[in-house]
């Protein structure tokens, strides 16, 4: 038996930091997420499976735009169609009401755990290979408590959720929070996760998977994106698991070190240079910022000057260019210490109050480690600016 | 670590110019205005830290700039550090940085700055003029100051480059400010977050709009089937309005339909019975002229007895046959006497041998039989010399192999020879005896017939003989027969004479052609005859026939109550048109079908028609509503379905939140920069504040000649007077203000001297003292000195003993 594990679609979905793209290629960007799900579509048709497990976050909001929900519809409808059975769930993006949606459940497609409690679904693959699916979905945005999973049966047994591992902070465990030693003492044969856009593998024995998403949509979702092919060997329920990727478009870092002054020509040479992957949305840190001038500095992180990089490349995007320092900020030996304690002391957190009155995007900005860790970049950089346009001679 | 020598080769108004400081740790440079006491100062504080650059101009004594263009400029300072000895140099000529040329010695080699300027822990030339100078100017700029600011010079006094930190600090808090204002409208933040919550209104309403979808397909469905029923409608309505219409079409044919049943009567005729008098008046026509054209025929004549012709007619092969023998015989007598004739010239013989009779004619033939017997000859017996013969061959092989039977052999011949020898003898005799015999029956013939018998002239003769008789007896028969014939022929004669009623002469030539003659009538009279007999048939027939369809007829008529065929005739007519009205009727009744019931209902159909028009259009009206209702949703609908709206809508928000990230991490960065320089600063200061405190509390109450016993820390500074009153700082006098943060800056240098070994400089900073607070600090300055070495420069010669008199060194 053969099955196709994916979650984290989000359908609709905004691509962020690319706004100051042409259209046409900001355009081309943003239906890569159909794409890549239409490529899965593909995949599974090729290779014949029998089911496709889809972990929630389908879509990118309660709301779907009616297009998507017809793509989607439509998409469903091709695996369908070559009696493929599809089972999803819905997870904190897409709890959406049936009755306001386009879709449809019937016998090929199963929506599972509606009333967000397990619901146990018995299927038998092309072949008579009879297994079943346990899963939830979700009915609102958040669950904090960890939902409860039926032990496993004697068919071969798939766990489907759309969860996150629990960290302890209950701020932060509203996603179905889950033990993974509990997870993992249920034994399922396979435990189809979604949440994380970041594919990995929890556990091998048993399996516990994340897919991650299936196309990155900002510097932070990195790398090739895809899905899961799962192979079952029906005798000893052994399962094989490939990873196919499907992105049409790759998000990468690109971290250049810096080792002397260099003019707006140079950097641009040395970063077209490195950017050789085609259909790739680069994210650029100039490490060792401290040999840009400030004009320099103000024409690297211009997204013009991004853009202007961008239309040198056949395929691929620069989507940022950000600075780093190479060394640390330095002062007069006195007040070195007293500043390294300050940097210590002085919290992002600290410092957000009057933004996180203002607004719950703002809250939520300040609850979001990769922003704080930006944050403080630079600030650092903004300091060290400073510092060495006034204070540098002193030394 | 104590300044001992100052040492100036170009500096101001000064040139090589040596002070040396006197073993105290309170130095006093008196001289009045002009004198160079704050050229001094400042090379002091140059020669440490360098000198003026446009961007290194400190925030003080920057008038104190070189005023000598004479090079080398600058000159050196001689420190006491316990044992060891410091000269720090810096020169500045043509061609060096602007800041001059730095050389430390330590004990009289020449060491790197660092071991120097790590022993002062590094710190900047901004720092030490913060710290360590005290002039009118920064005095003065104490005492304009508000509260606050105060407040923040004294709390960040400790920190190394505190008031550039602190304008730093305000620097990146306005930065960040001008990004977002907690209850700012136009910062861009502020603006952004305002947009971006428009923007989410719109997207909130686009999504808002989605169930719209499900609502109008099942409009759609709605109306769809709505639509179909007014279609049906319509139809129906229109399949009415066609029927009315229609009828109005009929209505002239069924007008014409009623004129003709009017028309119409029925009447009863069988066509076969016309068509039959037809048929029977043209048969009769016929019949008519015929029997006229036969006329009268009478009855025929027998001429001829059948039975007697046949016969006749039957003898004229005979006669032929007959009339042919009679030739025949004719001709054979005549050659059979020709024959006779011949035979009897040829031998005379014949002609007495003919006339002997049989048995004479027997007995000729033996004897002449007799007479013409051959002689006898001969003969070796034959059987004698094939046994001799044989004896010979048998007796040589048998004398071959048995030698003594070659004699039996020659014994055998020997026999042989006598028996053939014996008969011979016998065979003579009978010969002789023969041979007499025939001679004697020759004779005896010739003697009876006249003569001689020759051997092989009896078959000839005898066949002459025959065949003479044979001739004679023959033309006997014919002539027998040829007789016969004419007895016959005479009986037909009279026969054909008789049945042709005509002279007939007795020869064969007139009877046939007579016979010819009576046959060629005969035929002529049967044809005739029978011809006669069939007319008059014929006649009776068509006459039997005539009166038979006259009756037919007749009754024909009368069943119609008709007198004869012309009017039957026109009965006839009459009832096939109204045959043909009937059927028209029939055939118009049938097309209008179920219609005729109508229109013999209705009469009236516009009114009918206008309601169904006005049905119709009611209807098509209803109808195109449906349409437009469909169209107007399925384009909504396909809209919809195809609409980018809040996918748009979505990137709108995201890239808003993207601003409002990028704005949000600008602001905090500025303000957490600004944090970590406030903390820094706090950092700073912090370790020695609360001694600084109390140290400076007792400078005050010093510098106050205990009027005031302290001050404390709040939000504000609150000065405590020895009467246990207090008072805000901004009810200070200048003078208690300058002397409060005098107080506050001599306990920090002390407080860090440790670190920090340097000089404190003091640059005619009492020009707004009375005596009484100068001695107070007099009191003060000598209690520091005593662990600090303090530099006064001042123009109050009377103050402290001086050290350097500046006005003797002029």
């Amino acid at each position: 038996m053969k099955f196709i594990h994916l979650a984290d679609v989000h359908l609709d979905s905004p691509f962020r930091g690319l706004s100051f793209l042409p259209s046409k290629d900001f355009n081309h960007l943003r239906n890569s997420i159909n794409l890549s799900f239409s490529r899965i579509v593909d995949l599974a048709i090729a290779e014949d499976v029998d089911l496709v497990l889809i972990a929630g976050d389908t879509f990118d909001s309660v709301t779907p735009a009616i297009k998507n929900q017809l793509f989607f519809k439509e998409q469903i409808e091709r695996l369908t169609n070559k009696k493929i059975q599809v089972v999803m769930v819905f997870g904190n993006h897409d709890y959406l009401k049936l009755a306001d949606s386009l879709i449809e459940e019937n016998d090929y497609f199963h929506l599972l755990g509606l009333s967000q409690s397990v619901e146990t679904l018995s299927l038998t693959a092309k072949d008579g290979f009879p297994y079943q699916v346990n899963g939830f979905s979700y009915r609102q945005n958040h669950i904090t408590e960890a939902v409860k999973f039926p032990a496993k049966g004697k068919l071969y047994t798939f766990g489907l959720a759309h969860m996150q591992e629990e960290t302890g902070n209950a701020s932060h465990d509203v996603y179905a929070p889950f033990n993974l030693e509990n997870l993992k003492s249920l034994d399922y044969d396979y435990f189809a996760l979604g949440h994380i856009h970041l594919r990995q593998v929890l556990s091998q024995k048993p399996w516990i998977v994340y897919p991650g998403n299936i196309q990155g949509r900002h510097i932070k979702e990195l790398d090739a994106k895809g899905c899961y092919l799962g192979e079952i060997d029906e005798k000893t329920h052994e399962t094989k698991l490939t990873f196919h990727k499907t992105s049409p478009i790759v998000w990468k870092k690109l971290a250049i070190e810096l080792t002397k002054e260099y003019s707006l020509r140079e950097l641009e040479s040395l970063i077209l240079s490195k950017c050789v992957e085609n259909n790739t949305c680069y994210t650029v840190t100039l490490q060792g910022s401290e040999y840009l001038s400030d004009s320099l500095i103000e024409a690297v992180t211009d997204s013009n000057w991004w853009r202007q990089l961008s239309d040198n490349l056949a395929t691929s995007y620069v989507a940022d260019v950000r600075l780093a320092l190479s060394n640390k900020i330095t002062l007069d030996q006195l007040n070195q210490t007293a500043f390294d304690k300050a940097y210590y002391q002085v919290t992002e957190e600290a410092i957000g109050q009057d933004l996180a009155k203002k607004s719950e995007f703002l809250r939520d900005l300040l609850e979001d480690p990769d922003f704080l860790k930006d944050l403080h970049e630079e600030s650092k950089l903004l300091l060290a600016a400073k510092l060495r346009g006034g204070f540098d001679e002193a030394n | 670590m104590k300044l001992t020598n100052i040492d100036i080769i170009n500096f101001g108004q000064f040139s090589d110019e040596s002070f040396s400081l006197p073993d105290g740790d309170l130095a006093v440079f008196f001289g009045k205005n002009e004198a160079g006491k704050s050229t001094l100062v400042a090379f002091i504080k140059q020669i440490l830290f360098g000198f003026p650059t446009r961007k290194n101009s400190g925030l003080y004594f920057e008038q104190y700039t070189p005023l000598s263009k004479k090079t080398p400029l600058g000159g050196s300072l001689t420190f006491q550090d316990g044992d060891d000895t410091y000269v720090l140099s810096r020169l500045y000529k043509n061609g060096d940085l602007k800041k001059g040329k730095a050389t430390v010695k330590l004990n009289g080699d020449e060491v790197p700055e660092s071991v120097f300027f790590d022993r002062i822990q590094n710190i900047d030339g901004d720092f030490y003029a913060d710290s360590f100078m005290f002039n009118q100017e920064l005095l003065s700029k104490i005492s304009s100051l508000t509260e606050k600011d105060l407040l923040e010079h004294i709390y960040y006094l400790g920190a190394a480059n505190s008031s550039e930190f602190l304008s730093l600090r305000d620097e990146f808090s306005k930065n960040a400010q001008a990004i977002f204002k907690q209850k700012g409208k136009n910062p861009p933040l502020n603006r952004v977050l305002s947009q971006m919550e428009v923007e989410s209104e719109k997207l909130a309403e686009l999504e808002a709009k989605l169930p719209e979808y499900n609502q109008m397909a099942s409009r759609k469905v709605g109306i769809t089937a709505e639509l179909t029923k007014a279609n049906s409608q319509l139809a129906s309505e229109q399949k009415s309005l066609q029927e009315l219409e229609h009828l109005v079409e009929l209505r002239p044919t069924y007008l014409q339909l009623q004129d003709l049943k009017k028309q119409y009567q029925p009447m009863k005729i069988d066509l076969s019975d016309y068509h039959q008098s037809e048929q029977l008046t043209a048969d009769l026509a016929k019949l008519q002229s015929e029997i006229a054209q036969m006329g009268e025929i009478s009855e025929s004549e027998i001429l001829y007895n059948e039975t007697d012709v046949n016969q006749v007619l039957s003898q004229r092969l005979k006669l032929l046959q007959s009339q042919s023998q009679v030739e025949n015989n004719q001709r054979r007598v005549h050659l059979l006497e020709e024959q006779n004739a011949q035979l009897l010239n040829l031998d005379g013989q014949v002609q007495s041998l003919a006339k002997l009779s049989d048995e004479e004619l027997a007995d000729f033939k033996d004897r002449f039989g007799k007479a013409t017997e051959k002689m006898p000859e001969i003969k070796l017996p034959k059987l004698a010399l094939v046994l001799m013969i044989l004896s010979i061959v048998a007796a040589v092989p048998l004398g071959m192999f048995v030698m003594p039977a070659l004699y039996g052999i020659a014994g055998f011949a020997v026999i042989f020879a006598i028996v053939w020898a014996v008969q011979l003898k016998k065979r003579s005799n009978a010969l002789r005896e023969a041979h007499d015999r025939i001679d004697q029956a020759k004779q005896d013939f010739t003697d009876s017939y006249g003569f001689e018998a020759e051997d092989g002239q009896l078959d000839h003769l005898l066949e002459q003989t025959l065949k003479f008789q044979h001739n004679s007896q023959e033309m006997a028969q014919l002539k027998e027969q040829t007789k016969e014939i004419y007895q016959e022929l005479s009986q037909i004669t009279s026969q054909v004479a008789t049945v042709s009623k005509r002279n007939v002469g007795l020869d064969f030539r007139s009877v046939l052609k007579s016979i010819d003659d009576l046959e060629k009538n005969f035929r002529i009279y049967q044809k005739e005859h029978a011809q006669k007999i069939a007319d008059l048939h014929r006649l009776k027939q068509l006459q039997s026939e005539q009166k038979a369809k006259a009756a037919t007829l007749t009754a024909i008529w009368t069943k119609y109550q008709q007198a004869d065929q012309a009017s039957f005739k026109a009965y006839y007519e009459r009832a096939l048109k109204m045959s043909e009205l009937k059927t028209k009727i029939a055939t118009i009744e049938q097309n209008l079908g179920a219609n005729l019931a109508k229109l013999e209902k209705e009469t009236e159909f516009d009114s009918q028609i206008a309601e169904y028009q006005a049905k119709i259009a009611k209807s098509r009206q209803t109808i195109s509503g449906y349409q437009e209702a469909l169209a107007e949703l399925q384009v909504k609908l396909e809209k919809f379905a195809s609409s980018d709206d809040i996918a748009i809508q979505k990137q709108a928000v995201a890239n808003q939140e993207d601003e409002a990230r990028n704005l949000a991490k600008e602001y905090l960065a500025n303000q957490l920069v600004n944090r970590w320089v406030s903390r820094y600063l706090d950092l700073a200061s912090d370790e020695r504040f609360p001694k600084m405190l109390k140290l400076s509390q007792t400078y005050f109450s010093l510098l106050t000649g205990h009027r005031y016993t302290g001050f404390k820390l709040a939000d504000n500074i609150i000065c405590q007077k020895a009467d246990g009153s207090e008072l805000e700082v901004a009810y200070l006098s200048r003078g208690t203000k300058e002397q409060l943060y005098f107080a506050l800056k001599l306990a920090f240098v002390v407080l860090i001297r440790e670190q920090v070994a340097l000089p404190i400089l003091i640059d005619d900073s009492f020009v707004n003292f009375d005596q009484e607070r100068v001695s107070y600090i007099k009191e003060l300055l000598d209690k520091i000195s005593q662990e600090q070495q303090v530099i006064i420069f001042t123009a109050q010669a009377e103050l402290l003993p001086i050290s350097v008199n500046l006005e003797e060194k002029d």
